[in-house]
């Protein structure tokens, strides 16, 4: 029986919740490459308390939103991109996003997938986090359960 | 133990007890025996004359016809397993007999008999061999465009054979041999023409039309051998003493002698003359081979419509025994013969005792009448001869053939021809070889067509290389890809590209005969393609080639994830590979812009959509399952290699973006089969159970409809706006056709958001190394 131990991912940095979201975005944004690097940025306070997990989505929101509203003129554009750059994480991290123990199993990581809007669910170990659930993972687990039931009438068996 | 070789022979042997033999006696009596004598009769009555006219075919006395109509039918009924197969004498292996062994009594110093003798002998354990080896399927090499030119060579062989006994001439000499030289020798003596002997002939050879032609029922040339036998007796041209005029009988070749004292042990196995039954090997072996073709193509045809199952390597090998028996007999090399198994058939015979009945009312006609038969006419007998000559070439199915296109006019053609100007053995050859040549000439060419993906029909089938110029070449390989095959298809394979082509889908489907030659060329070609920076993605593959591919090391080096496994759904796969071909060449495409490229900087002033958007998308047929999704994201993600979900776009089938999947709408659809109350107790295949009946649902069922999409001229402030109002989720970017170009996704997002940055930063670098 497969539980959140065996899926649970360790590609997630720690940063403090006074880093601005310009270094939230040279960590997980490569602009050498224009990629986005496969990472994901875990916010947590002074006393290393965990605050919440910080998506691309979330940077998004608090530049994008700037941007939408600066205009077509270039020099407000910049202003409105720096301006949300300064931003604290710990106002743009995503807080409380429901949280999965290790041993939990996977109907229930597959519940708290379905019920928030999140890409990575925050895993503990009692109540030390340990690491992050990528939802990616736990469709690649789904999908080697049921596929590999079902091989036989895929056209792809691999 | 079912692999020993001949065993099958075997079986049914078990079944031999005395309680089996009265059970199947009493069966007989009471269904089959009435229908059967019958046929028997119907068979005798037809093929006592024409035994008689095919020994002389051979070169034989009549008599031998008759003992070839008697001993080989018996044995081949028995042991066979055609209900209705009758085996004797025929007219294309008679003319083949004549071939192989007319000029060798004077080489060899023994008698024609013995050289026929020890020919039925060595052909019959060639036929037996081939029985007992399994190795009935030889007779499938022989094509019908061989049979249909050899039996007209053969009939016209014949016909001008039989010309000199119908016209009542005797050749000299060393005239003749050759058929033409026997024609113009026959031609150059009609003014010693027998006008009598030619009137009998004439009469004879209209008779069998007429009945042919208006009653069919009648056995005419037993009607004919009566009235032309009592017509020349009582007109007195039998007598001795008209000298050239006379008219020759059976009697003035050898007399018939109602007597069955006719076991003799041939001189082959006394006397053995090795240099004979070396030089006799080779003619031996064609026998067989021709015995065998026209034994299968009768028994075939008529089982086909008695609805039979034969077992045609029994039948090979009862030929065979039929033969060798025969041999001790007197008995010349005996084949199906396709009238007598038909007028059986017809006369509603229903065991192999209908044959074996014809084999003893044909030894009764001999015991009867035989001292009658001395006085049919010859010239009767080359009646009956030409008539059958003149059906051989059948000038229907010669039509047929000469219509079936340029290979079956070649096989024919040099078939007849080398059966006309040839030693008539090698021409089964000559035939089989022809055929043999045409079919590796056409299988070493495999089909090569392209497919071009059309958003309202699916796939459209054109020419090799008549594509139009595109990243995605789609190639349609089919038919045989055996060593010759495979020779140089990797360059031919190379032609359909063109500039600018980024990935090769070669679709393998229907490929046969796939070995190691093959996975040489498809190595090779991937390696030229690699130098050539174009990927290789194989779809359409079946199980068989599963394995070759794996075991020659290609799987791997293709990559698991360019291979597409053949399903029941057509192009499936090549969906699937095209699919795949997309995502790599976009993939490319995206990587290769260069954003700090000084000569776009001003362009940067007022970046579009379509400048920064990922092009690397995932597209999918909305027709498809929800499963077929999964693992298109799934691998996807595998090859990616990456923690970010992606989305899936649904096109319709004009190509238009109709709707879209994402993992987390996948997930929340799949989350509604585990039951909340037991989020702990599923093992994992209990979970795979319970979510495998949503995987086959459409994937329209899950998906988002009619997504908020973006056209790639959007200016990015614009687009930031309306990704603000989306949530900042993955938004499609069309062209103005509606079809999906990109996405304008975080990575595109963040990736507009610094070039922003850095094109502020370019300008005020600018601004500051003016000179003052």
């Amino acid at each position: 029986m497969s539980t959140v131990r065996d899926i649970i991912s360790g590609k997630f940095v720690r940063i403090g919740a006074d880093h601005s979201a310009s270094e939230a975005v040279s960590i997980v944004f490569d602009p050498r490459e224009s990629v986005l690097r496969e990472i994901v940025i875990v916010v947590f306070n002074s006393d290393g308390g965990y605050i919440g997990i910080l998506e691309p989505r979330d940077l998004l929101d608090c530049l994008g939103t700037e941007l939408s509203v600066a205009g077509e003129n270039p020099t407000a554009q910049v202003a409105a991109i720096r301006r949300g750059l300064s931003t604290r994480v710990s106002e743009i991290a995503r807080r409380g996003i429901p949280a999965l123990q290790l041993d939990d199993h996977l109907p229930k990581a597959l519940h708290l997938a379905a019920t928030c809007d999140s890409s990575h669910l925050p895993v503990f170990d009692g109540d030390t986090f340990v690491g992050i659930l990528p939802l990616t993972s736990l469709f690649q687990k789904i999908c080697q359960l049921t596929l590999s039931v079902t091989g036989e009438d895929l056209p792809f068996q691999s | 133990m079912s692999h020993i070789p001949g065993l099958h022979l075997l079986q049914g042997i078990g079944k031999l007890s005395p309680a089996h033999l009265r059970q199947s006696l009493s069966w007989y009596a009471n269904n089959a025996v009435r229908a059967d004598l019958v046929a028997g009769l119907s068979v005798a009555v037809m093929g006592v004359p024409q035994a008689m006219a095919y020994a002389l075919i051979a070169g034989l006395p009549p008599i031998y016809g008759i003992y070839t109509a008697i001993i080989p039918c018996f044995v081949a009924a028995l042991l066979g397993c055609s209900n209705h197969l009758v085996t004797g004498p025929t007219n294309a292996v008679c003319v083949v007999i004549l071939s192989l062994t007319a000029s060798l009594p004077d080489k060899y110093g023994v008698s024609h008999i013995e050289i026929v003798l020890a020919l039925t002998f060595l052909t019959g354990v060639f036929q037996f061999l081939f029985g007992f080896l399994k190795l009935g399927g030889i007779a499938k090499y022989v094509s019908n465009s061989v049979i249909v030119g050899f039996t007209a060579g053969a009939g016209i062989l014949i016909g001008v054979n039989q010309l000199k006994s119908l016209m009542g001439v005797t050749l000299g000499e060393g005239e003749g041999g050759h058929f033409l030289l026997t024609l113009l020798a026959t031609l150059r003596r009609i003014p010693e023409t027998n006008p009598h002997t030619l009137l009998i002939g004439v009469i004879t050879i209209l008779m069998l039309l007429g009945f042919r032609r208006w009653a069919r029922q009648v056995p005419g040339s037993l009607v004919a051998v009566i009235v032309l036998s009592l017509l020349g007796y009582w007109a007195g041209w039998f007598d001795p003493d008209l000298g050239d005029s006379r008219v020759r009988i059976v009697r003035d070749i050898q007399e018939i002698t109602p007597t069955f004292d006719i076991f003799m042990v041939p001189q082959m196995f006394l006397q053995p003359n090795l240099d004979l039954i070396t030089e006799l090997m080779g003619g031996a072996v064609a026998l067989a081979i021709l015995g065998l073709v026209e034994s299968t193509s009768i028994s075939r045809a008529i089982a086909t419509r008695s609805g039979q199952r034969l077992d045609f390597n029994r039948e090979f090998a009862a030929q065979g025994a039929a033969k060798m028996v025969g041999s001790f007999f007197h008995c010349f090399a005996a084949t199906g013969s396709f009238t007598r198994s038909a007028v059986c058939y017809q006369s509603g015979g229903k065991t192999r005792m209908a044959a074996i009945h014809s084999a003893l009312f044909t030894a009764l006609t001999l015991a009867l009448f035989g001292p009658l038969a001395n006085y049919i006419p010859l010239s009767t007998l080359a009646g009956i001869i030409m008539v059958t000559a003149f059906t051989m070439v059948q000038r229907d199915r010669l039509a047929m053939t000469w219509r079936s296109g340029r290979n079956s006019q070649i096989v024919m053609g040099g078939t007849l021809a080398a059966t006309l100007l040839m030693p008539l053995e090698n021409a089964v050859f000559v035939g089989v070889l022809l055929s043999i040549v045409i079919l590796l000439r056409v299988t070493s060419k495999p089909d090569l067509t392209q497919l071009v993906q059309h958003p309202d029909y699916g796939f459209e089938e054109v020419p090799f290389k008549s594509a139009a110029p595109a990243p995605i070449t789609v190639i349609n390989l089919e038919g045989d890809l055996y060593f010759a095959a495979a020779e140089d298809l990797d360059y031919e394979l190379l032609q359909a590209l063109k500039p600018g082509t980024r990935a090769v889908v070669l679709r393998m489907k229907r490929l046969r005969a796939v070995g190691s030659s093959a996975m040489a060329m498809l190595e090779h070609f991937h390696q030229l393609l690699a130098q050539r920076g174009i990927h290789l993605i194989v779809c359409g593959i079946e199980s068989e080639m599963v394995g070759v591919l794996t075991g020659s090391g290609l799987r791997k080096l293709i990559g698991e994830q360019n291979i597409f496994y053949a399903d029941n759904r057509i192009f499936q796969s090549t969906e699937l590979a095209v699919a795949r071909a997309l995502s790599i060449v976009e993939m490319e495409e995206s990587r290769t812009e260069n954003p700090s490229d000084d000569s776009q900087r001003e362009k940067l002033l007022a970046l579009q959509v379509h400048e920064i958007m990922q092009r690397r998308c995932l597209r999918f047929g909305s027709q498809h399952q929800i499963r077929e999704a999964m693992w298109l994201i799934s691998q996807f993600q595998q090859r990616m290699n990456t923690l970010h979900p992606q989305t899936v776009f649904l096109q319709n089938k004009f190509g238009k973006l109709c709707a879209e999947v994402s993992v987390h709408s996948l997930l929340k659809y799949l989350a509604q089969a585990v039951p909340e109350g037991n989020l702990s107790g599923l093992t994992d295949e209990q979970l795979a159970e319970s979510l495998r009946p949503l995987l086959f649902r459409d994937i329209l069922q899950v998906a988002h409809r009619e997504p908020l999409s973006l056209l790639e001229s959007t200016p990015l402030t614009q687009a930031f706006a309306r990704a603000a109002e989306h949530g900042f989720r993955p938004m499609p970017v069309d062209d103005a056709h509606g079809r999906l170009r990109g996405v304008f996704d975080e990575m595109a997002m963040l990736r507009g958001l610094t070039r922003i940055l850095q094109n502020e930063e370019s300008r005020t670098t600018d601004k500051t190394d003016q000179p003052a």
